[in-house]
Parts: C-alpha cells; structure tokens; sequence
C-alpha cells in the first residue's frame, strides 16, 4: 500500500512537473505566436461568454 | 496588432501623449503564456493644459475623425480594442517613463517591466490579478534586486511576502 501511494506521488509529480515545463516553454514563444494563440482563447472564450450573462460584448481582435 | 501599434505610436509623434506603455494583460502576455484577455491596454503619461487639467477629449476626437469606432470607454483600433489608462498614481507614471521598448513583428513599441507589472498588480489585487500574479511569479524572468526596489519604495513588500507565503503553503 504505501509502495502504491509512493508510486502514485511520483507520478502526480512528475505530471506536475511536465506541465511547468510546457507553461514555461510556452512563456518563452515569439510574440506573434503568443499573439495568434490569444485570438484563439478569444475566440473560445468569447462563444461561452457572449452566450451568459457577461453583459460586456466581447471583441475578438482582427489581426491579419 | 502591427497596424494598431503604428496609429498609436502616430499619436504619440503627433503629442496627444507624452509617452505610452503596453501594459495590462498584453503587457504581461510578453513575458508569461498566452492567457485570454480582449483589451489593449495602453497606460499613458497625459498631455496637461495650461491650467494644470488633463483631458483625453484631444485623444478621442483624434481618433473619431479617422474613423475608429468607439465603443464603451474603448477605442477599436484596426481591429483591436484598445484602452487609454492616464498614469493614475506614482507607481504607474515610473512603470512608463521605465518601460522598454519591444519589436513586435517591424514594429518597435514600448511595454511595461515585468518587475512594475508585478508591483501594479499587487496594488491592484484584483482576483484576475492575482491569478496573473502567480502564473508571473512561475514564468517570468524578473529581477529581484528590481522587483524589490520597487516594492519596498511603493509600500508593497509585506502584501507581495504574504503573497509568497501563501503560495509556498499551498
């Protein structure tokens, strides 16, 4: 059992630490990429907000 | 956001600022991932009239007559929503004079140190920038001989030690 909860902690970890490596990787993209990326998040976050009750309308930004 | 950074840096050799910085979620989105924000925010050092009164109205008529939309308190700058903030305390008025100039794409711009960010944020504490805040504290490059400078001189070590505390405790 403990052997089990060990394994399972190292594992969590090294997830964890997977997924700081990618989140820094990602702070490290050109500008352009990030800019590209966020008018993808726009548009997704845009499709769940303009359909609530989030009065402010959402603008996703025209970049080309 | 090219075209959007060639009007306003049109604005700024035209004086309807006298100086100007990327900061807000775009300022940070130079130095973190990609996190969802709609605003160009754009922090400006304000022309004053003669009698000492700052007036954005020269800004706003400026951008009317060459046809930008505005909508709420935004102005839609080829494409983008862009939002005038006047330097509204000390610590925001340093983080312009202090910001740093940045290309993006040909286009050179200047932005808000990661380390004035980090200290508006905190004085701010919005739940959005907190949230901001942690995601800086893991990602960005910061100097801490800076950072704390700032810190100590605007009055915000013990809330951003407490910040790390409560971090280092989770």
């Amino acid at each position: 059992m403990t052997n089990d909860i060990k394994h399972h902690n190292a594992f969590v970890d090294r997830v964890f630490e997977g997924k700081k490596e990618y989140h820094r990787n990602a702070a490290k993209l050109p500008i352009e990429e990030k800019v590209r990326i966020l008018v993808e998040l726009q548009k997704i976050a845009a499709a769940i907000k303009n359909n609530d009750t989030i009065k402010k309308k959402r603008i996703i930004w025209q970049i080309d | 956001m090219d075209k959007t950074l060639i009007v306003i840096d049109r604005m700024l050799q035209e004086g309807l600022f006298r100086k100007y910085a990327i900061g807000g979620g775009i300022g940070a989105l130079f130095y973190i991932e990609p996190m969802a924000t709609f605003d160009l925010d754009i922090f400006i050092l304000p022309v004053e009239d003669p009698a000492g009164l700052i007036s954005l109205s020269s800004l706003y008529d400026w951008t009317a007559k060459r046809g930008y939309a505005h909508v709420q308190e935004q102005i839609i700058i080829e494409g983008i929503p862009v939002q005038f903030i006047p330097a509204y305390n000390d610590l925001v008025a340093e983080a312009v004079t202090q910001s740093v100039e940045k290309k993006y794409k040909e286009v050179m711009t200047y932005v808000v140190r990661p380390e004035y960010l980090v200290a508006i944020m905190l004085q701010t504490s919005r739940p959005k920038d907190l949230n901001r805040l942690g995601v800086f504290l893991e990602e960005a490059e910061l100097s801490m001989d800076l950072l704390n400078s700032i810190l100590d001189k605007y009055g915000l070590k013990n809330s951003f030690d407490k910040l790390r505390k409560g971090r280092h405790d989770e």
